[in-house]
């Protein structure tokens, strides 16, 4: 249960960051809807990919054991 | 001075030393811009509401950090950096207190928060010195007038993009950010909001606007009495909310200015236009009265 609830709070704190940054990147409403699945889709993504590094380095290179 | 623009077109002054000057001191950048009005009472509301929060909170603010803490780089990391000066008087004539804890004025709450706000007031009125600073010496600019929309946009997350035209975008912004906003104040059970507990994350969250302070006025006095299995997440989530909100409020500058260019450029092609015009008709009326006089 609480690593669901940590997960749905990522997801929404991550597409509030996707959002803003696709404000920037896109003037018009239109483009700006539809490159947001694909914006959302990679910023989980290198987050991911982040997250599994440092959980690998928590646990050999930068491990306290 | 700009050899490329006609007289009346020329701007009013350095926007970087505008700004500056009314970081230092409110209304200076409209004195140097030769706008004593505008500077004078930008001085008299942003020095006024950072004295009405100085009074109320007895100057005590500073004393909310912990020991380890108080020193000049923790107070610049306060909302109050905004209006420099007021801080820099502040620092010197309150510091950090005494040195032991003493109980904090009845409205403690409420003037810290208007020593943040007058803080917040000032970096509008520093966007309002650089948009006067840009505009033709003569003639109007829609520069000035993105202050306005930035201090609404800081004030109710979404309300810039609204008074913009961009109903869908700023509808998006308000459910988010205030979403967030509720929801970590939810999470945390209040505890998020208080400013005394979490100096630098309240910091964060004050750039929410009047949202923030409506929770923390009803909810901000929350005793904890157990433990609050997401009350870091909820304080995350009420800072991003904040920290989200300057990046609308920079989109709603960024839109606004790149929008009042595109009219003053198209005014400036127009005043040169009609002045053609008017030296072409003025040197044909020349030539026809010299032909009738020959």
């Amino acid at each position: 249960m609480d690593s669901i609830v940590h997960v749905m709070l990522f997801a929404l704190a991550a597409f509030a960051i996707v959002f803003a940054s696709a404000t920037f990147h896109e003037p018009e409403d239109g483009p700006l809807w539809k490159s947001l699945p694909k914006r959302y889709g990679w910023f989980c993504f290198w987050m991911v990919l982040i997250s599994v590094v440092m959980v690998i380095a928590e646990h050999t290179v930068a491990s306290v054991h | 001075m700009n050899w490329t623009l006609p007289k009346n077109r020329e701007p009013r002054g350095n926007p970087m030393v505008a700004a500056i000057l009314t970081w230092l001191l409110p209304g200076a950048g409209h004195l140097y811009l030769g706008l004593p009005v505008v500077g004078l009472l930008g001085f008299l509301v942003v020095q006024g509401v950072y004295f009405l929060g100085l009074q109320l909170s007895g100057g005590m603010l500073f004393e909310y950090l912990e020991p380890d803490l108080r020193g000049p780089g923790s107070s610049l990391l306060s909302p109050e950096i905004g209006n420099l000066g007021a801080l820099i008087y502040h620092i010197k004539q309150y510091g950090y207190g005494p040195g032991w804890p003493r109980p904090w004025p009845p409205m403690m709450e409420l003037g810290a928060w208007l020593t943040a706000a007058s803080g917040m007031l000032n970096i509008c009125l520093m966007v309002r010195a650089h948009g006067d600073a840009r505009s033709p010496k003569e003639g109007s600019s829609e520069l000035p007038g993105l202050a306005r929309l930035v201090l609404l946009a800081w004030a109710l997350p979404g309300l810039g993009h609204w008074l913009q035209g961009r109903k869908a975008r700023a509808l998006v912004w308000f459910g988010l950010l205030v979403g967030m906003l509720v929801l970590g104040s939810a999470l945390a059970e209040g505890s998020n909001l208080s400013r005394e507990r979490h100096f630098f994350y309240w910091a964060g969250q004050f750039l929410s606007g009047l949202p923030n302070l409506g929770l923390q006025l009803v909810f901000g006095s929350a005793r904890v009495t157990a433990e609050q299995a997401y009350a870091d997440a909820g304080l995350d989530l009420g800072c991003l909310a904040g920290l989200l909100n300057v990046l609308a409020m920079i989109d709603v500058y960024t839109h606004g200015e790149t929008r009042a260019l595109e009219r003053d450029s198209a005014a400036a092609t127009g005043n040169a236009g009609a002045a053609g015009n008017a030296a072409s008709a003025s040197s044909t009326g020349a030539t026809h009265s010299s032909s009738g006089g020959a």
